[in-house]
């Protein structure tokens, strides 16, 4: 009679390992844990890109807004609450140019509202002006805002600097949530194939014993484990991924009606794709080392 | 490896003032001295709870002593890390009374497990496996999982596994205890012929017919303590 012939490696593995209870837990667990590293990776890497867009948008730059009186004023006076203002940042040691936004400039900014030819002389828009700050400069803004209040109460400033720096912020938070996420989910993971392990060799003593006997290494029986988690760690980090990159494109359709002009590009680039792609290698090397350093830690107290 | 070892005078085992006992239990064995020559054959006796299976497991170096110390291919077990202890016991081949077979592989797979430890190829070990199995007569058997064989069955594959890898020690622990005279005998020839070619042979037994017909010295274990008798001739020389 020929031999049987083995058409899977594991069919004559000494360790009955893919045949173990424990085998569904730890492909649910590692699919459930590559799926939300894909979701976390990804808000990751879209909170960077968002920060980012903040943070290039916290140019040194004030806009200041001169509301019209209340009453019709002949426009030299017009002009003159203008220049009091404009005097007034011109006169700063941290200003380094202001500008008086041209009308034709205002009817373009305003014109997805208001339409091309609107004719703004008759609304009470307020006259704003483009401040830009030295580089160098750290103006105390809230002084700033109060001597203003004063020389002008007609006129107000928005500070881009202080709100984007609030964003810049919270969307750091959120990225430092994402990735303490990402650490939990290596450790959760890391800590279930550890036990799952050692539980796996009380479960297998006897056989361990016999193998030992028989002249194996601690490699020849951590090299078993390896296989099987390996080939856990890449099927179900393959569901997972699979799973992830579902949940992203749903999210990323939702996100699409979001203000892009604020959120800036919520998509990934190709290399983002590309490392997601690779989930499934990632946590089958993950499992495998696990695996492999769980099993010669603890069969180094077996005699 | 050599077909034919060269057979010394020196000591394959060594026991000096051997003692041991399990955690806080009390001693099962105190002051055990025994040197094996390399290329001897022993029996080893005594009665059940005597100490018998634990004298094997220090040999086979599953056991390491409480007190003294154990030489075996000249190394101090006591100074061997894990990998040199793997692979002196590559050397050293074991039957278990209660043969201790991986239930759920096949005969053919079982015998094949010290060789594809030692990392041998597949195409050499069917040459390999398939010759013993033939030898033993569980050809028709090689497919079979070892939880549907006989106790009969199961020995044979016991031994062909011990023995496939052409090991310098043999320690087998009531080697014939469950098969027929006829496959007995073709067992001890096997141990025979091993020894022949340099192993050294341990086999523990109750068997007094065993002790009688094969001409070979006694290690009898008893009270803690160790003796060693002379080969009883009587049988021999009529065979």
């Amino acid at each position: 009679m020929k031999p049987k012939i083995n058409l899977k490696p594991h069919m004559h593995e000494e360790l009955p390992l893919h045949k173990e209870g424990a085998n569904v837990f730890l492909k649910i667990m590692t699919a459930v844990s590559v799926f939300v590293f894909t979701l976390m990776f990804s808000a990751f890497l879209v909170l960077d890109g968002v920060a980012q867009n903040w943070r290039e948008g916290m140019d040194n730059t004030l806009t200041v807004q001169m509301m019209p009186s209340e009453e019709a004023l002949p426009k030299k006076e017009e002009d003159a609450r203008r220049q009091k203002v404009l005097a007034f940042f011109e006169n700063l040691d941290s200003v380094e140019s202001v500008r008086l936004i041209p009308d034709e400039e205002m009817q373009k900014l305003m014109s997805p509202w208001l339409g091309a030819k609107a004719d703004l002389s008759v609304l009470p828009l307020p006259a704003l002006l483009d401040v830009k700050l030295k580089a160098e400069a750290s103006p105390d803004f809230e002084a700033m805002a109060a001597e203003l209040a004063e020389t002008a109460p007609y006129a107000t400033f928005d500070n881009h600097r202080l709100w984007l720096g609030r964003l810049v912020k919270f969307a750091s938070v959120l990225r430092l949530l994402a990735l303490i996420v990402l650490l939990m989910v290596l450790t959760v993971s890391a800590l279930s194939i550890f036990y799952a392990v050692c539980t796996s060799l009380g479960v297998h003593r006897e056989i361990i014993s016999i193998l030992h006997i028989m002249g194996a290494k601690d490699n020849y029986i951590a090299a078993q484990y390896a296989r099987r988690s390996f080939d856990i760690g890449f099927g179900a980090g393959l569901v997972g991924m699979l799973l992830g990159v579902s949940g992203i494109l749903g999210i990323s359709r939702v996100a699409s009606v979001l203000n892009t002009a604020l959120l800036g590009n919520l998509s990934l680039d190709t290399l983002d794709w590309f490392f997601i792609a690779t989930l499934p290698l990632w946590s089958a090397l993950l499992s495998m080392i696990t695996a492999w350093l769980s099993v010669k830690r603890t069969l180094r107290k077996m005699v | 490896m050599p077909l034919q070892r060269e057979i010394s005078g020196e000591p394959i085992v060594d026991m000096l003032h051997v003692g041991l006992h399990y955690d806080d239990g009390p001693e099962i064995m105190t002051d055990i001295n025994l040197s094996l020559e390399n290329g001897s054959f022993h029996f080893l006796t005594g009665k059940s709870g005597a100490g018998k299976t634990s004298l094997l497991s220090l040999m086979y170096l599953a056991l390491k002593p409480t007190a003294g110390t154990v030489t075996v291919f000249g190394q101090n077990v006591a100074f061997a890390d894990r990998d040199e202890m793997a692979l002196m016991r590559r050397r050293i081949g074991v039957v278990f009374q209660e043969f201790r077979l991986l239930e759920h592989l096949s005969a053919y797979d079982n015998v094949a497990v010290p060789l594809r430890i030692r990392g041998m190829g597949e195409k050499e070990i069917k040459r390999r496996v398939g010759e013993l199995l033939r030898w033993v007569d569980l050809e028709k058997s090689r497919d079979k999982i070892c939880n549907t064989l006989s106790g009969g069955e199961k020995q044979r594959v016991a031994i062909a596994r011990a023995v496939i890898n052409r090991p310098e020690i043999l320690l087998a622990d009531e080697p014939t205890g469950s098969v027929d005279d006829d496959i007995g005998g073709r067992i001890m020839k096997l141990f025979i012929e091993l020894n022949r070619l340099g192993t050294t042979v341990v086999i523990a037994t109750h068997s007094q017919d065993l002790i009688t017909q094969y001409p070979y010295p006694r290690i009898h274990l008893e009270n803690k303590m160790l003796k060693i008798f002379p080969a009883v001739r009587r049988k021999f020389d009529e065979a």
